[in-house]
């Protein structure tokens, strides 16, 4: 049977399918005699679930970084709280009631206790007793509880939706894909999936009700579909696709070490799109020419509090060491919106994509906004820093980002600090405009990174996520191939350079329109790039830059799509 | 019994990792019993990571620290010289 959903990361998988599904837990009333053997089989539960949390720590230390396997501490620290034993111990002396009634009471106690704090903070604390409370529960009650990190066979993971915690707990080695019933392209799944370069199909809504555990599946990650109990036919089919996509693979990995160039000797700039430091191995192993984005925000999701300073220093640093020469931007804070930081204590908006978020957010909080700048200016000695601000509006915004960087500058002189005098300082493109009026921009800025993601939800006024207008989401539209071009111009005009790191960048069909507009540098997930240097090395320049001032004179999505497609066939 | 009134200097209060790293602190002796008293009819045990970030305490409020058992002065001194060095609370 054939399902189909959205694809979210490239690559074939052809494996058992492992459904991840959380298990009901039911806990009885009955009343017990033995206390003593009620209050061994607690402890005994307790014991064990350290012993995992143990495990599940030293592994996601391992697979992502010590940051992450923060999470684990705290719960860690949940399951031995002495006073929950006390009242579970309580409960069965002195109640009579069997020890996992008992544990499932008292941490019903401390959930409600928390989830009626006014703190956002304190309400997801919450969510982490449930977690370690599902975990003594179903070893008390004998179920097996799925921990993602302790699956050891290769499998393609069934599931409705997987959380950043999830995914964060995967070992490559034996996973080997996943499909889930929601989620989109951009999804934190989406991109994890990415990061770990393993094939991902998204939104199918209903694969966890149509596989079975342990069945055969392929998975497609670059189509976006799945087989499920697939004929001789259709495997054959498959480990032939797999075969053409390694041999493509291969032909890609001859381009690593080599810089951009097109036929005609045009040079460009490919460079990679990431959210933390553990993505560079796999940035660099792919050839990559720099980071064209690092998206800071993974630093303060999925941990329990603000990174620090020296946390947010450390990682920094990291990045710029490892790339050496390299060009590396890094992006300031952009959360707000559909990203969410619990412990922020954020109020609800109706129109989060219209409001306080990213640079607007930062400008409010300046301690905030001074803890991340502090941590770039003292990492800026470690590399070729460029420091970028998103979702800017006017000019006024970026004039008091940028003085407001200064005055931190003058801050770390001060304390004696040593301050790289080349880093560089630009901005996102994502909101209209400021294409509009790149010109003026572009006397103040020392570069223009094109997030065409939000620049085209924000000019077609559409969502993307939405079914009903995601049509609407048109990358090829000729208002905004004439926005790139504006902002191209306009930084050349000034002696700057214009980027982009949205995925339009990584777009076969759309990269070699950009690369006829001018674009200088273009920023993709890592996979993408020998593809595109590839397909650049068999382009001459003059041509795309003849088809790209076509494009702009045309009317629609579909007329430059198909011109461009009929030009790059010949 | 001993005890030492301090004020929290942490801006996010006593919750998240200050809590924790308090938290952990106390619950390396064994022997004793640490405590932190809010008033005579609010004392908890420290060692007690759900209920010390149950109380929700914010940055500038104080309370006493209390510590019972062998070496009081010693483990009392300790955990707090520890907790002011993490900057989280300082001795009033």
């Amino acid at each position: 049977m054939k399902i189909i959903g959205i694809p979210a990361s490239n690559g074939i998988s052809i494996s058992k399918v492992y459904k991840y599904v959380k298990n009901e837990l039911v806990v009885s009333d009955k009343l017990i005699d033995d206390v003593d053997s009620e209050l061994t089989k607690l402890s005994k539960a307790i014991e064990k679930t350290v012993m995992s949390l143990r495990e599940i720590r030293d592994i996601t230390a391992k697979n992502i970084d010590e940051d992450h396997a923060l999470i684990f501490d705290a719960h860690l620290q949940i399951a031995t709280d002495p006073e929950f034993k006390r009242q579970c111990k309580e409960l069965i002396v002195n109640q009579k009631e069997n020890a996992a009634k008992a544990y499932r009471d008292v941490s019903l106690g401390f959930i409600s206790l928390f989830e009626a704090m006014e703190n956002q903070y304190m309400k997801e604390r919450a969510e982490d007793i449930k977690d370690v409370s599902e975990r003594v529960l179903s070893y008390l009650l004998g179920v097996t509880l799925k921990d993602l990190s302790l699956i050891n066979e290769e499998v393609i993971i069934v599931a409705n939706d997987l959380t950043p915690s999830d995914t964060i707990q995967l070992n490559k080695k034996y996973i080997k894909g996943f499909i889930t019933n929601v989620g989109g392209k951009t999804s934190h799944t989406a991109i994890m999936a990415r990061s770990l370069e393993i094939p991902a199909v998204v939104g199918t809504y209903d694969v966890l009700d149509k596989v079975k555990n342990g069945e055969l599946m392929i998975l497609d990650g670059n189509e976006g579909l799945a087989i499920t109990l697939p004929t001789n036919d259709e495997i054959t089919r498959h480990l032939l696709k797999i075969e053409e996509l390694k041999i493509i693979k291969d032909n890609n990995s001859k381009f690593k070490d080599k810089k951009t160039t097109t036929k005609d000797k045009k040079e460009v700039e490919l460079v990679a799109n990431i959210g933390s430091t553990s993505d560079i191995d796999s940035v660099l192993s792919n050839g990559a020419e720099g980071i064209g984005l690092y998206r800071t925000e993974f630093l303060y999701m999925n941990v329990n509090d603000y990174p620090t300073e020296e946390a947010q220093f450390q990682a920094y640093r990291k990045a710029l060491e490892m790339m050496e020469e390299k060009k590396v931007i890094i992006r300031t804070l952009d959360i707000g919106g559909d990203k969410q930081l619990p412990y922020m204590g954020m109020e609800e908006e109706l129109n989060p994509f219209l409001g306080h978020r990213a640079l607007r957010l930062c400008l409010e909080k300046k301690d905030l906004f001074k803890t991340q700048l502090r941590a770039l200016l003292r990492a800026s000695c470690y590399g070729d820093l460029h420091i970028m601000f998103p979702m800017v509006a006017t000019l006024n915004e970026f004039r008091e980002a940028k003085d407001f960087l200064l005055e931190c500058e003058s801050e770390l002189l001060t304390e004696g600090v040593k301050i790289s005098k080349n880093y560089k300082v630009g901005i996102m493109v994502e909101i209209p405009a400021v294409a509009i009026l790149a010109d003026k921009f572009a006397k103040e800025v020392d570069f223009f990174s094109i997030g065409t993601n939000d620049l085209i939800q924000y000019s077609l006024a559409a969502d993307r996520m939405n079914q009903k207008v995601a049509y609407l989401y048109q990358p090829y539209n000729p208002a905004i191939l004439r926005m790139v071009k504006m902002v191209i111009d306009a930084s050349h005009k000034e002696g700057k350079w214009t980027g982009m790191c949205g995925e339009m960048a990584g777009d076969l069909i759309a990269a070699p329109i950009l690369l006829g507009l001018g674009l200088d540098e273009f920023s993709m997930s890592a996979t993408s790039i020998l593809e595109v240097r590839h397909l650049f090395s068999k382009l001459n320049f003059q041509d795309m830059k003849k088809m790209a001032i076509k494009t702009l004179d045309m009317s629609t999505n579909q007329e430059v799509k198909s011109f461009v497609l009929k030009i790059l066939h010949k | 019994m001993i005890e030492k009134l301090v004020k929290i200097i942490d801006p996010i209060g006593l919750h998240a990792r200050p809590a924790s790293i308090l938290v952990a602190t106390a619950s390396k002796y064994a022997e004793n019993n640490v405590e932190i008293v809010i008033n005579e009819n609010k004392i908890v045990d420290a060692k007690s990571i759900l209920v010390v970030m149950g109380l929700a305490l914010e940055a500038e409020q104080e309370f006493k620290i209390r510590v019972n058992g062998n070496n009081s002065k010693k483990v009392i001194n300790e955990i707090v010289s520890f907790l002011e060095e993490k900057n989280i609370l300082i001795t009033v």
